[in-house]
């Protein structure tokens, strides 16, 4: 039976896949002439990762390329459209605050609008106290009645301009579609 | 993938000094594509130049898809085919068979210049790259100099893997058969 030897693709295979390798081993450590033609490869191999081919470009080239880049125009960095959203917020809210500061302070804003809801309250839930029970029941209460009856109108309110605000956006993005 | 990112992200936010570190980082890989693939040196420079103007221009729509790496060398393996496919130069010439070489090997005549250049390991192989084709020339180096895999080269290339592998075995073969027929069987590797 002739002796198979290596060819040119399994010398290539046999420097670059460890698979081939170990399948050729044996054969390798007892056959000169494979030695012979393996070391040709592994020569070239070297030489090959070696090679000095002289692809210098110029020493500015980097420089050259950012020249050539345009300098992209600085524009003025808008606010984020969350951080607008959140301090336009912040605004509403202490205005609100504010005024509700106001009408504590120089009305009887609370007075009149506890009159008021003791009479809704009558009206609505049945409630036969009228206002001298509703003071009655306002000093008994855990919570400050009138803090929370502002609170609430804060919320009604806020809730009502956020989606008032959502509205006229859908409205615009809808314009602009 | 991560500093990848960030790299791309500072350079498209206009950072000079990041961009500059960016061309000088992947100057290497284009270097070797454009000139192994561009005879003309003058040509080089220019396309190596476009090839950067090219990425900048395209980095915002860059995917991740593949390495950055290879997304910039395909970008300048693209200008270079353009580039000979323009001035209708050879790029698809297939190496001509074992015998014609070794034919044409022996009744080859050297300049002086050649012959000083082929007085070491490293000109006499610079010497017969140049005269494989373009295709050839450019995988040689992308798998022995920029240590590529089959992989890399076949998407840079965009050749299947089959073929990058079977073009670099021939590649590799004719090296080496015109160096011994030229040299003798020591002198080529000295």
């Amino acid at each position: 039976m002739a002796i198979e030897h290596l060819t040119d693709d399994d010398y290539q295979e046999y420097l670059s896949n460890p698979a081939a390798r170990m399948q050729w081993r044996g054969h390798m450590e007892a056959c000169e002439i494979c030695q012979a033609g393996l070391k040709e490869y592994e020569m070239l191999w070297s030489a090959l990762a070696e090679e000095d081919a002289g692809f210098e470009l110029s020493p500015d080239f980097a420089d050259s390329v950012v020249d050539a880049i345009p300098v992209p125009e600085v524009a003025p960095v808008p606010l984020a459209r969350e951080d607008s959203e959140i301090w336009s917020r912040v605004a509403f809210g202490t205005a609100a605050v504010g005024i509700f500061v106001a009408l504590a302070v120089f009305t009887d804003f609370y007075t009149q609008a506890s009159t008021a809801l003791s009479s809704i309250a009558n009206t609505v839930l049945g409630w036969s106290g009228g206002m001298d029970s509703y003071r009655e029941f306002a000093a008994k209460s855990p919570v400050p009645l009138n803090i929370l009856i502002a609170s609430i109108v804060i919320v009604l309110l806020f809730g009502g301009l956020d989606r008032i605000q959502n509205t006229l956006k859908r409205g615009k993005a809808m314009l602009m579609a | 993938m991560t500093d990848e990112r960030s790299e791309i992200q500072q350079v498209l936010a206009g950072d000079r000094r990041a961009l500059k570190k960016f061309v000088e980082k992947y100057q290497k890989l284009v270097s070797h594509i454009v000139f192994r693939m561009i005879p003309n040196d003058h040509d080089r420079q220019d396309i190596c130049q476009n090839v950067f103007l090219k990425v900048h221009q395209n980095l915002a729509s860059f995917r991740h898809e593949s390495k950055l790496s290879t997304w910039i060398g395909r970008v300048a393996y693209n200008q270079c085919l353009n580039f000979l496919e323009k001035k209708k130069l050879p790029l698809f010439e297939d190496i001509a068979g074992e015998d014609s070489n070794v034919d044409m090997v022996m009744g080859d005549v050297r300049t002086p210049e050649e012959t000083a250049e082929a007085s070491d390991v490293s000109g006499r192989l610079r010497r017969e790259i140049e005269t494989l084709p373009p295709r050839y020339r450019t995988i040689l180096t992308l798998y022995h100099l920029d240590e590529l895999t089959y992989n890399e080269i076949a998407d840079i290339t965009k050749m299947p893997v089959g073929t990058v592998k079977n073009y670099l075995f021939r590649a590799r073969r004719q090296l080496k058969d015109r160096l011994l027929a030229k040299y003798g069987p020591e002198e080529p590797w000295q």
